[in-house]
């Protein structure tokens, strides 16, 4: 009840905008400057890749070479030189770490700090167990509560390591829900990833806690491309959740991952997402980049998949989280909080393919537009023939803090089936004066006020969040938004 | 307590109040009555401090400190609480929340400790519990879908927590019925105390016969034209606004 | 044409014959037909790959051969507005025989007989508007079209019905009728369009309109679309609206094999309004789209775009309504709704309600449905004994008559709901 009033406390405190800004002094190892074969020959190396992978990759790289970057997004940026960016970056150390205990104190500091402790007896005086995957630029550097997961049966690593324990699986999902020429951006990350999670949750299997991996972009000039994939087989559920930041840098640094999701059969997968990664300065310098391609495959009957996101970081934001609904029944859900404030600029909403019988979805999106920023939704609904009753709801606010951002709602409603009904909605205005004052008369400061009324907006997707998130959410909210009155 | 001198307050451009005197001192309740467009909720918002109320002289003292020119949330901070006419729905804001914020921001702008969790639901338990209102409504978004008679009850409760020095009520009687009139009079009765100031603005003399005040003042185009205790309040009534404002012209 | 021309877009040969040699013409005139006819050939017909013609292509325009015609004779039409002066087009050409416009010659007559007025070439020359491709190919190949000209406080004395008939012939012909409408400070007039075919047959009806409403100035503009179901029909609208002033625009999509309807309005003038409503009913292999785009500069503007459509067999319906607030234009109140009833199991209906919005003061919504018709009124209506056939017309029509019922002008919207009853084989209700 009480977690806004406690944020408002906590922004007060914080005092310096972005918390997250600090570098890690940590010596790394790092692939030549720039793309080319030898450089993603370089990376399979170092991952001591099966020659498949390594042909997989030099595959999409070659798609990458013949693909243009798309410029339909509501986006303004200088052209990206590919080849002064570092593609890989890894902290040195002499053997992988066996347990928690041999992974590098300055580490396992950095995460303390971000407020993700990697100390499992730390994590186990809270409410609720959360396992998680670190990944610290280019690699994995820890996973926690493997042994406990192990025992339910579920499969939680970082992808390399999956690719050489459990090759048959990778090699049976990857790609198989976002191909590999899918986009420009999801072709450069097949060709470069480094690293990433990977979970499988077997038949049947209700996996025992929170999953979780926290995304660190330290190094300078450095791209992170991570990869995902989860599976969900029959009857199995999964909740999964990711955050992300990097230390304020004048530069921009590229991501450009790629999720892919596969529900088998009555299976259920939860993925939220808190993404923080530096937005830059308040008159847009530095930042990051952030092209997402993040895919949801309902492959099995009454299968269901659940994306919520808060995006409060990033200079540029393309990412559109998406749902296939293969299967008769499967449900596809999308829950949005976007806040662009000062110079960002966000392009997000997601695309909901519905092919089976009886399948739905439910869009919700909350876009915050302050400062100078700009911040659009563009949407895709498609009813495909086959979808015999399938149903959507899509509601879509915008909320206008001062007269010099904008605030661009680009929905694609598709229908090709008489007895699919879809519906959408979506409002733009401004911030109420009339709250604002009403909050202010009982005494709550003027920025307080906003982040307040702007949690009240964003409420119908905050909720969805697994609680413990929803408090850091909360705050993020308020933190993203200071600055942008008076 | 109050003290307001040749206060002149216009809006869009317009005046409104045009050169208004008042003094409530502390442990009094006054009363404004009014015909329509005479100022009377220009001056509520004008003491709240809210934006496009413009100061074009005269002062507005609250316990000796000018309020002029103050936020609105320092105004608050100072003591001073308005009851609005049209309290305003804040969406996906839980009651409890907003309550907590409020009074937490409070004391920390006087200086005090921050109440626990576990402090601010006993001291909202009791409040609920003496004015006799559900905790089921702290639940709900603030204002969201409420009944008239649900917002006005809602302010008296954020009243009792907020424990001001000085009220404001704007029109606590526009949309209710009597049984709802009751209920809030009550409780803003309950709230009367040697300390504390209230100002009462209506339009009708209905809401004077639940919140007997001190002193009864009749504010028409920007000024005070007449005050006199409570017995002016019942001659309105019975005469109307015009006879009154006829002699006073005269 | 220009031998000048390096890079010619796709489709561009197969309407280079179209192209228009200056030749009496004013100067202004040559000159904006040369701009207009180098840009289309640059960009050659759009397709799906571009984004305002995502759901429709024109790429089968260039295989459809259509030839430029000579004016032709066609027979006279009898007005849907009682005691409405007519101006007939056949085939683009004005035909003064089959019109009746008596009284009104002070205002109005074929496009060609005013091309010396400034006002004219003012109009037609604007640069504030988005290039389109269609507006370009009819620039650069119109031979006659329309012109109205109302000049401050000044009123139509009767309504007006513009009736554009094709008659297609033995090969596909093609037409780029053009038409100027200008509105001085408080005059105000209300038009109907109609276009309408006599016969069987492929053609190409491209017609393009510059339109301006002056201040306080009010016009009503109705366009009925039944045209043969061989014909194709484009058309491009681009209104500019003064201060306080009502463009009232409604569109009525019945005929066509291929048809859009656009419209780009500059609400440039503090407090106007503009809307631009519609209703469609198309089936068999119809494809009938209806783009517009409202770009609101100027405080206190209102925008309403409420569409409807019912598409049966398989038809195919488009809808894209784009707003955007200029960082000047607060207050603005912007509204848009796409409702679509898919009536067969291969109906298609594609939706793009956009705003893009860069003031903070503003109040916009939009909203986009599309289903089957709603069993609960069917079964309402049989369970008072209507049977399945007549009930599912009633729904229909009860479904499209909502955005109708938004035309101003009461005589021309009472016409509009004639014309949707007889389509819908309904008597007049």
């Amino acid at each position: 009840m009480s977690a806004t009033a406690e944020t408002i406390a906590d922004v007060e405190k914080l005092g310096d905008r972005y918390k997250y800004g600090f570098v890690t002094e940590i010596e790394s190892e790092t692939a030549p400057k720039g793309l080319s074969e030898d450089v993603i020959r370089f990376i399979s190396a170092k991952k001591e890749e099966p020659d498949w992978l390594l042909e997989w990759r030099l595959q999409a790289y070659a798609k990458w070479q013949k693909m243009t970057e798309p410029n339909w997004a509501k986006l303004g940026y200088p052209p990206i030189d590919y080849q002064d960016s570092y593609y890989y970056s890894a902290p040195k150390q002499k053997d992988a770490p066996k347990s928690l205990d041999e992974v590098d104190p300055e580490l396992l500091e950095t995460y303390a700090k971000l407020g993700i402790p990697l100390k499992e007896q730390e994590m186990l005086a809270g409410v609720r167990n959360v396992a998680v995957d670190a990944v610290f630029d280019s690699v994995s550097v820890a996973t926690t509560f493997k042994a406990k997961l192990a025992e339910a049966g579920v499969i939680f690593c970082s992808i390399s390591e999956a690719v050489r324990e459990y090759p048959d699986l990778v090699r049976k999902y990857l790609g198989s829900v976002v191909p590999q020429d899918d986009n420009f951006f999801a072709a450069l990350n097949c060709a470069v990833y480094t690293d990433g999670s990977f979970v499988y949750v077997p038949k049947g299997v209700k996996c025992p806690m929170e999953l979780s991996t926290y995304f660190r972009i330290n190094a300078e000039n450095t791209g992170q491309f991570e990869r995902t994939l989860i599976i969900a087989d029959e009857g199995s559920y999964v909740s999964y959740l990711e955050g992300c930041t990097a230390p304020m840098r004048d530069e921009n640094q590229l991501h450009a991952a790629v999720v892919e999701l596969v529900a088998h059969k009555d299976a259920e997968i939860k993925y939220s997402t808190v993404q923080n990664w530096y937005p830059g300065d308040e008159n847009g310098k530095g930042g990051i980049y952030n092209f997402v391609t993040k895919r949801a495959l309902c492959q099995g009957d009454r299968s269901k998949v659940m994306w919520t996101q808060v995006e409060t970081g990033s200079a540029i934001t393309w990412k559109y989280p998406s749902c296939v609904l293969q299967g008769d029944d499967s449900q596809g859900e999308f829950y949005s909080v976007a806040i662009a404030n000062n110079m960002q600029q966000a392009d997000t909403g997601t695309k909901m393919i519905h092919m089976g019988k009886r399948t739905r979805s439910r869009i919700i999106s909350k876009g915050i537009s302050a400062g100078r920023a700009q911040n659009s939704y563009r949407g895709l609904v498609k009813m495909l023939p086959s979808a015999d009753k399938g149903r959507n709801f899509t509601q879509c606010d915008s909320l206008l803090i001062g007269d010099k951002c904008g605030a661009h709602t680009f929905p694609y409603i598709e229908s090709q089936n008489r007895s699919a009904r879809v519906e959408h909605e979506a409002t733009t205005s401004k911030i109420s004066e009339d709250q604002l004052f009403y909050c202010r008369q009982r005494g709550i400061g003027e920025e307080e006020a906003v982040a307040l009324v702007v949690n009240g907006f964003c409420r119908e997707v905050l909720q969805q969040l697994p609680m413990e998130f929803a408090v850091e959410a909360q705050k993020l909210v308020g933190i993203s938004l200071e600055g942008s009155v008076g | 307590m109050l003290e307001i001198n040749d206060l002149r307050v216009s809006v869009e451009g317009k005046q409104i109040l045009k050169g208004l005197n008042l003094s409530v001192p502390a442990g009094e309740v006054h009363a404004i009555m009014g015909p329509n467009g005479a100022g009377k909720s220009t001056l509520a918002y004008a003491l709240a401090g809210r934006e496009g109320y413009e100061h074009e002289g005269g002062s507005a003292k609250l316990l000796g400190n000018s309020i002029i020119g103050l936020d609105p949330e320092d105004r608050a901070a100072l003591g001073l609480f308005l009851a609005f006419q049209y309290p305003v729905e804040i969406p996906g804001v839980a009651g409890m929340t907003f309550l907590k914020t409020a009074l937490n921001s409070m004391r920390v702008a006087r200086g005090q400790e921050e109440l626990s969790a576990l402090d601010f639901l006993k001291l909202v338990r009791e409040r609920l519990k003496s004015l006799g209102i559900d905790e089921a409504m702290l639940k709900r978004p603030v204002n969201v879908g409420f009944s008239g008679g649900e917002k006005k009850r809602n302010e008296v409760l954020q009243m009792a927590m907020l424990e001001p020095k000085f009220c404001v009520l704007d029109e606590t009687d526009s949309g209710l019925d009597i049984d709802a009139l009751k209920v809030v009079a009550d409780g803003v009765n309950a709230l009367r105390s040697p300390d504390r100031g209230m100002l009462v603005i209506t339009h009708y003399q209905r809401l004077l016969d639940y919140i007997k005040p001190d002193r009864v003042h009749v504010l028409a185009s920007g000024q005070i034209v007449k005050s006199g205790g409570p017995e002016l309040a019942l001659q309105l009534e019975a005469e109307g606004y015009g006879e009154l404002l006829k002699e006073t012209a005269a | 044409m220009s031998a000048g021309l390096q890079t010619s877009g796709p489709g561009v040969d197969a309407f280079r014959t179209a192209f228009r040699q200056p030749s009496e013409e004013p100067l202004w005139l040559s000159q904006f037909r040369l701009s207009q006819t180098e840009q289309f050939s640059h960009s050659g017909l759009p397709t799906t790959k571009d984004e305002g013609w995502k759901y429709t292509s024109l790429r089968p325009l260039a295989r459809a051969k259509y030839q430029i015609v000579e004016a032709c004779e066609g027979g006279s039409v009898s007005p849907v507005l009682k005691g409405a002066a007519q101006a007939v087009f056949v085939n683009g050409y004005f035909r003064a025989e089959a019109s009746d416009i008596s009284g009104l010659e002070q205002f109005l007559g074929p496009f060609n007989g005013f091309l010396k007025e400034p006002w004219l070439e003012n109009l037609v020359t604007d640069t504030s508007f988005k290039y389109q491709t269609m507006y370009s190919l009819n620039a650069a190949s119109f031979t006659d079209g329309f012109a109205l000209k109302l000049g401050a406080d000044q009123q139509l004395p009767r309504p007006l019905e513009l009736v554009f008939l094709s008659v297609p012939g033995d090969v596909p012909g093609m037409w780029h009728p053009r038409a100027a409408i200008d509105l001085g400070a408080n005059a105000s007039a209300t038009i109907i369009e109609r276009h309408l075919s006599v016969g069987e047959g492929a053609y190409l009806a491209n017609h393009a309109a510059d339109i301006r409403v002056g201040e306080n100035a009010r016009l009503v503009h109705v366009k009925i679309q039944d045209e043969g179901s061989d014909g194709r029909h484009l058309s491009m609208t681009r209104v500019k609206v003064g201060k306080k002033s009502l463009y009232d625009g409604f569109t009525l999509t019945l005929g066509g094999s291929l048809s859009r309807s656009e419209t780009e309005a500059c609400v440039e003038g503090v407090g106007a309004e503009v809307r631009l409503n519609g209703a469609y009913s198309i089936t068999g292999k119809q494809h009938a789209d209806h783009t517009s785009r409202i770009n609101h500069l100027a405080q206190g503007t209102k925008s309403r775009q409420v569409y409807a459509g019912a598409i049966d067999g398989n038809g195919r319906g488009v809808f894209q309504g784009h707003i955007v607030v200029d960082q000047a234009a607060q207050q603005t109140d912007g509204y848009q709704m796409n409702r679509a009833l898919l009536l067969s199991d291969t109906a298609e209906v594609d939706s793009k309600p956009t705003l893009e919005i860069y003031a903070d003061d503003v109040k916009c919504s939009h909203g986009a449905t599309a289903g089957d018709i709603d069993e609960d009124h069917l079964f309402y209506l049989r369970a008072r004994g209507i049977p399945a056939p007549a009930a599912r017309s009633l729904v229909v029509r009860g479904f499209l008559a909502d955005p109708i019922e938004n035309i101003s002008d009461d005589d021309a919207r009472a016409a509009v709901l004639d014309v949707l009853d007889a389509h819908l084989g309904l008597e007049r209700l």
